[in-house]
């Protein structure tokens, strides 16, 4: 789930982005105003509306998805903004003087340097989804933290549940802190960048 | 939706605001003046309260809030039990309180650390080498240069800390979020949309009156407006420097000054 969250808005961010790097000065407009809303509120009452705006059909699952997505568009535009201004300029102007099409330009020079600069910021986004989330049993969709609160009702341990979660959160975080570091030594040497 | 049960429900939630401001900014004071130990001690590297720190901070930094809220909630009374302390009841102010600001100290000690980090080696050996102790160094040297670093991100925190707020409802907090729920059962559920759309537009006023307040904290701690006001307090360029952008900085130098002079916590 925080998988689709994290690519849906990473498309939605980079919407965005592009909107916001727009000339035209509605446009652009919207999006800022876009922006300012989604940073202006909590996480919380941002799925509570959503969830009454939306029809009672549309299942609770969904719900939340289209809410974080929304709201990790926001989020992710802004690192999608620094990783493209951290390619320099001249990037652009060489590969169109080399000749290649401004698709060209993205897929083989920009993004991969583009990469190596959001990579660890998108991990860090990826877990704070997945805490995140922690909030989706307000609405009934039964996650981690839903599911402590149904062991809590059957046999009342608050505390050890309650830890429980932590732990389990917890042990999440060290596994993708693990990784990112291990995707990140691998790209690098990809790249060819000395850390 | 009801326009008229909007702006009805905006005025009663409306009376809980200075609620999540008071554990807001309690939250928020308590958790700097508890991290600058936290960002010592971690500075300082001793073996043993290293680990712990880093610990604490790990778990803080990857779990959830709603996790904290309850692990405190239910945590600290058991705790001091093992200790044959009693806590009957006690404030659920004071839970929400300490839930928010061990979480923020974690997070204000991970800013004013790499602040502190980040000052030149330079300047301690400087401060050192024209006879400072060590305490006059810290606090003529190294701090002024530390603040406005740490300052933007700390301003940033507080922001942060307020959107948490929102889930402290859990432990029936009559905050915004609590009094919100609290209106919504007690006229049984009848315009829930309406009600969190109140809840929604007056966390974005408080929360875009604190991002300018920030803006400007960040701007008054930029490079560039301190190079200005360092000019103007020591009054060593030319008056035309006020035009002060970075494009005809060059020219206001005069050629025997030699080389540009280094600011204070102005390192490349």
């Amino acid at each position: 789930m925080a998988l689709i969250i994290l690519i849906a808005g990473l498309s939605l961010g980079t919407l965005v982005t592009l909107l916001n790097n727009s000339k035209n000065r509605i446009i652009h407009g919207i999006s800022t105003a876009f922006m300012w809303y989604v940073r202006g509120i909590p996480l919380l009452v941002h799925i509570y509306i959503i969830y009454y705006l939306l029809p009672k059909r549309v299942p609770a699952f969904l719900t939340l998805i289209i809410a974080y997505v929304f709201y990790s568009g926001a989020t992710q535009s802004e690192n999608v903004r620094t990783a493209l201004s951290a390619v320099p300029k001249g990037q652009y102007e060489a590969a169109y003087c080399a000749g290649l099409t401004t698709f060209q330009t993205f897929r083989r020079i920009v993004f991969p340097q583009a990469m190596v600069v959001v990579l660890p910021i998108l991990m860090n986004v990826f877990l704070n989804i997945v805490k995140g989330l922690s909030l989706a049993f307000m609405i009934g969709v039964v996650d981690i933290f839903a599911r402590a609160k149904l062991c809590i009702a059957e046999n009342e341990g608050y505390i050890e549940a309650y830890v429980a979660i932590g732990l389990v959160y917890w042990a999440i975080s060290l596994l993708f802190n693990f990784l990112k570091g291990k995707l990140e030594r691998n790209l690098y040497r990809k790249q060819g960048v000395v850390l | 939706m009801d326009y008229s049960y909007f702006a009805h429900s905006l005025i009663r939630i409306l009376k809980f605001v200075p609620n999540t401001l008071l554990i807001a900014a309690l939250s928020t004071v308590i958790s700097i003046v508890l991290a600058v130990p936290v960002a010592i001690l971690r500075i300082k590297k001793i073996p043993v309260t290293e680990i712990i720190l880093k610990v604490y901070t790990s778990f803080f930094v990857s779990t959830p809030g709603l996790v904290h809220v309850f692990i405190v909630y239910y945590g600290i009374p058991a705790f001091l039990k093992l200790f044959g302390i009693g806590v009957g009841g006690g404030g659920k102010l004071f839970y929400a309180s300490a839930a928010l600001t061990l979480n923020y100290i974690a997070q204000f000690a991970e800013v004013i650390r790499p602040a502190y980090l980040s000052i030149d080696k330079g300047q301690h050996e400087a401060a050192l080498s024209i006879g400072m102790t060590n305490w006059q160094k810290e606090k003529r040297i190294i701090l002024p240069q530390v603040v406005p670093v740490a300052l933007p991100a700390v301003a940033n925190g507080f922001v942060e800390l307020i959107k948490d707020t929102s889930i402290l409802f859990v432990l029936g907090i009559q905050d915004i979020m609590g009094s919100a729920r609290t209106i919504i059962s007690n006229d049984y559920g009848a315009g829930k949309l309406e009600v969190y759309t109140a809840v929604g537009l007056i966390y974005l006023v408080l929360i875009s009156i604190c991002t300018i307040l920030t803006k400007r904290i960040e701007k008054m701690c930029s490079q560039e407006e301190r190079r200005k006001r360092h000019e103007a307090r020591s009054g060593r360029y030319h008056k035309t420097s006020d035009r002060g952008s970075e494009n005809d900085r060059h020219g206001t130098y005069h050629p025997d000054r030699g080389a540009e002079p280094r600011y204070p916590g102005y390192s490349s």
